[in-house]
């Protein structure tokens, strides 16, 4: 089937007028915090490199969400200090490349209010003294100076974007900052000229889309990023919303809306992992645009350009907000304009390298596209051809094995890849498998069509062995093996370190798979039970030591089908090392399923009736039981035999080279072994 | 006696990779990654299992472009012994007439028993191949059968038609193009792949076949490709309709617009 073509987009891919500026394709870049910026608060090559990669690629419009007002709106210092002149000529010069590939600009100004990525948070102000619920940090009421400095910046923030060379202005009135907690009911219980009524709670946006008005003239336009949506038990509705917009619109200080949605309190509704299906939102965008006569960008989890284009044909937008999507794959536009859709590396929603690293106030990352906030290092533009091609023999099909047969094959290289089962996608395959997480099997399809399209050879059903490896004259031989459940059961060991761990043992320190009864026959891997062989009853344990999805995906698969299910942990909680949104989601559902969850608690041994676990905290011992199925789940094992066979038959020899990569090397996520693949590619 | 058999195979562009058309001489852009012709799959599967049954030598014949020629592993790993490959820049362009005039020179070296071919190329699709060359060898024609017996020298077939399964007999020498896809082609085990790797694939020029260019390639094509564009971009598929309680009505609604009553 032919992949779709520039006809299958006629909407997506046409041009746009927002006011004065035209945009070549219904494309926006949706603003986000990219915590690429120094604590300078400058902008850098770095940021300009990230929003270049994206006009190059096509967007039609870039909104930038760096842009703060006041030195007590800044959410963390890695912003912009838009009020001062500084950054001005630095800004203007991604201004310029971003017009030069031909895509328009615009400044999300915004003041951070009562949020903060900062712990603890410099001064929060807000129109009340209270905290946001998610938060313990209190506020400060603002008094009117403060009210009048912020209109005030504003106003001078938006003038010097402007000065830039910027195309516009977009106010955030939305999933955090000051505007929207002035506006809304929950947050604003002033009494004054600024609170108490629905008139008074919208004053101050409105002061402050006037006094921007008044800065940059009439001719620029202004958008409103609008929270439409809290989803908060306390927050105000779309119904709120929507008055709201219409307040705005009537104000005639608004040339189109952005949509947006949720709170600190709700963050995995303002960034909705892959849980929040897709399209989720549709339905606010649908009702603002029933209210509604301005230009409205859609926003959530659109990542299918079929779905984008549905949503235009049907009415639902104007222009389509993608922010994930173009991290993973900045050319996505490109890649429709010119009839290689097939070709488009999907977001998987799975906030993993994105929304994970910011938080943190650590550079963008996304854990498909290595380039990603480093675009000068790793875009596949910079893939330049080896000097000498060679021929590269991939062993695993796996993540690790396909990008570096990708990138491999991108070098001019010769590449054979190898799989030992039917299909590719290793480990990959089986973590489709839990519940709301299919998505990330387009990580190993897009590789997959990826290395079809190069010219990689991909023998499947194929098992290496050392000797023939050597038989087929390669130049180098990449070890992707993988890894598997750590269990005394096929337990891989070093020829050189038979009994792993006895030294540890016999110092007396723990050793992680040093469980009595490990070999007990209710014990399983998650890759069994992913595998779905027939478990010995419906009674299930899971030890979560390892906090990914491995275990808490396993619990809710298996609570799913019926099982009755605990999840026992040494940490605080169950999916301790999930991404926030993923991780409140899940606990959220893992409640509602009935999954048990006991924390700070470390299973001491297992036998055939259930375990002996032990409080951590109190060092109290009881018994779980009657169980018939016990998961352990800590870090896995890496297959690495075939790798260290290779290196004893090359006794010294440097010819072929023998790379070991991936979980071959270290059993980690995903993001770890593209990134580990790409570089050792790029060596070849 | 020891059997010769031969499959003859092309290798076409990657269904991976677009197509793309040159507008000028309307030809195929054949410069991306190759694959072998997947409907050649069965004909190597089918060839296989018959020298596996009654022995002797399999080699696969092909014209093929140069860079292209390591798409033919594929067929030795699956166990053909060796490939012959008819590489020559004129034989650009060859249509039936031609390409049939190379791969029966190519034949008429090996003197094989049987010559096995596919149903149909990928990329060019003309399904007469194996006729072409029989003609042109003077040989017996098998065609459109599901499988292949050979005993004391003589080669049957079971032809499957809507309603019948004809059965067809000739002797040796004789061609066998099958009908389609006929069984499961095989995995090659890994030690296949490496076995693979050390079998010859032997090159010839058309002087190496005693063949003037000029009866080859578009000189000696009696066909002329007039235009090659990609297929129309397929439909936009249905909605997607969420139930909320009137997805009954819709789909009545669907069926009955659309004059299913």
């Amino acid at each position: 089937m032919s992949p779709l073509g520039t006809d299958d987009f006629p909407r997506l891919l046409s041009p746009f007028q927002l006011g004065a500026v035209t945009l070549r394709n219904r494309l926006v870049f949706q603003p986000h915090f990219t915590a690429l910026m120094a604590d300078d608060s400058m902008p850098n090559d770095a940021l300009r490199a990230y929003f270049v990669e994206r006009a190059r690629g096509g967007t039609g419009l870039i909104v930038d969400g760096h842009m703060t007002v006041m030195v007590e709106g800044m959410m963390a210092p890695h912003y912009i200090k838009a009020w001062e002149e500084d950054f001005i000529p630095l800004y203007r010069g991604i201004v310029d490349e971003v017009h030069a590939h031909g895509a328009k600009i615009f400044g999300q100004v915004t003041h951070a209010g009562h949020t903060s990525l900062t712990e603890p948070p410099p001064i929060l102000w807000a129109p009340t003294q209270m905290t946001e619920p998610s938060s313990q940090h209190t506020t400060r009421p603002m008094d009117l100076v403060d009210i009048q400095r912020t209109v005030t910046g504003f106003g001078v923030a938006a003038r010097n974007i402007i000065a830039t060379g910027a195309d516009g202005i977009e106010v955030k009135i939305a999933h955090d900052g000051l505007l929207r907690s002035f506006a809304s009911p929950f947050f604003n219980r002033r009494t004054d000229a600024y609170g108490g009524t629905f008139e008074k709670r919208m004053r101050l946006p409105l002061e402050v889309l006037a006094s921007i008005r008044e800065a940059i003239g009439p001719a620029v336009p202004i958008g409103i990023r609008l929270c439409l949506h809290e989803y908060t038990k306390f927050g105000y509705e779309l119904d709120y919303g929507l008055r709201m917009a219409e307040a705005f619109e009537s104000s005639g200080l608004v040339d189109y809306f952005n949509c947006d949605a949720g709170t600190f309190s709700s963050f995995w509704m303002e960034i909705p992992p892959a849980a929040v299906e897709q399209g989720f939102y549709r339905p606010l965008n649908q009702a603002l645009k029933k209210v509604s006569s301005l230009p409205i960008v859609a926003f959530g989890r659109i990542k299918q350009p079929d779905l984008a284009e549905r949503m235009l044909e049907l009415g639902e937008a104007d222009l389509i907000g993608m922010a994930r999507p173009l991290i993973a794959d900045p050319e996505l536009p490109l890649k429709l304009m010119e009839g290689r859709s097939d070709e488009i590396r999907a977001c998987i929603g799975c906030n993993d390298g994105c929304i994970h690293q910011v938080v943190q106030v650590k550079g963008i990352r996304c854990i498909q596209n290595p380039g990603a906030g480093r675009e000068r290092l790793y875009v596949e533009r910079l893939v330049r051809k080896a000097a000498t091609p060679r021929h590269v023999v991939v062993v695993g099909g796996g993540p690790a094995g396909l990008k570096a047969a990708e990138i491999a094959a991108r070098r001019g290289h010769q590449v054979t890849l190898l799989e030992r089962d039917g299909v590719l996608g290793g480990q990959v395959r089986l973590a489709a498998k839990q519940p709301f997480h299919e998505e990330v099997a387009e990580v190993t399809a897009y590789l997959e069509s990826a290395v079809a399209r190069l010219g990689v050879d991909v023998w499947l059903n194929a098992e290496a062995d050392g000797d023939g490896l050597l038989e087929l004259e390669p130049d180098v031989i990449v070890v992707a093996t993988g890894s598997q459940p750590d269990q005394p059961i096929g337990r891989h060991r070093l020829p050189s370190d038979p009994d792993a761990g006895s030294i540890a043992r016999s110092l007396g320190l723990k050793v992680a798979n040093d469980l009595p009864g490990l070999d007990s026959p209710s014990v399983h891997s998650t890759d069994e039970v992913l595998s779905d062989v027939a478990l010995p009853g419906t009674r299930v344990l899971v030890i979560d030591a390892h906090g990914h999805w491995e275990a808490s995906g396993t619990a809710e698969y298996l609570a799913d089908r019926g099982c009755a299910v605990e999840i026992v942990t040494a940490r605080s909680e169950p999916g301790f090392g999930l991404e926030a949104t993923n991780r409140a989601m899940f606990l959220q559902r893992a409640r509602k399923k009935g999954i048990r969850m006991t924390p700070h608690t470390e299973v001491r041994a297992i036998d055939d009736q259930g375990v002996r676990v032990q409080d951590i905290l109190n060092g109290d011992e009881r018994r779980i039981e009657p169980l018939d199925v016990v998961i352990p789940v800590w870090p896995r094992v890496s297959r690495d035999d075939l790798f260290f066979d290779l290196v004893a038959r090359l006794d010294g020899a440097t010819h072929p080279e023998v790379i070991r990569l991936g979980d071959a090397s270290a059993p980690r996520l995903i993001e770890s072994v593209l990134l580990e693949a790409h570089q050792i590619a790029m060596e070849l | 006696m020891a059997y010769k058999l031969c499959v003859c195979i092309k290798v076409v562009p990657r269904s991976a990779v677009a197509k793309r058309f040159d507008g000028t001489t309307h030809r195929l852009d054949r410069s991306g990654a190759t694959e072998l012709n997947p409907h050649d799959l069965y004909a190597v599967e089918e060839a296989v299992q018959l020298r596996e049954r009654i022995g002797g030598e399999l080699i696969a014949v092909t014209m093929a472009p140069d860079d292209g020629l390591e798409s033919l592993r594929g067929a030795l790993a699956m166990g053909v012994d060796r490939a012959v490959a008819v590489a020559d820049p004129a034989i650009a362009g060859s249509d039936l007439l031609a390409t049939s005039r190379v791969l029966a020179a190519a034949l008429v070296r090996e003197r094989p028993d049987v010559i096995v071919f596919g149903s149909l190329s990928a990329d060019g699709g003309g399904a007469q191949l194996s006729a072409a060359v029989g003609e042109r060898m003077g040989l017996p024609v098998l065609s459109g059968v599901r499988s292949i017996e050979v005993t004391d020298g003589r080669v049957r077939g079971i032809r499957q038609t809507t309603d019948s399964e004809v059965v067809v007999e000739t002797v040796t020498p004789c061609i066998v193009g099958l009908g389609g896809s006929t069984n499961v082609p095989r995995y090659p085990a890994f030690r296949d792949i490496v076995a693979a790797k050390k079998k010859a694939i032997d090159c010839l020029s058309l002087a190496d076949l005693g063949i003037d260019p000029a009866t080859v390639g578009e000189s000696g094509s009696r066909t002329e490709v007039l235009t090659i564009t990609s297929p129309p971009t397929r439909n936009r598929g249905g909605d997607v309709v969420t139930d909320e309680g009137q997805g009954a009505a819709w789909l009545f609604e669907y069926l009955t617009s659309r004059g299913f009553a």
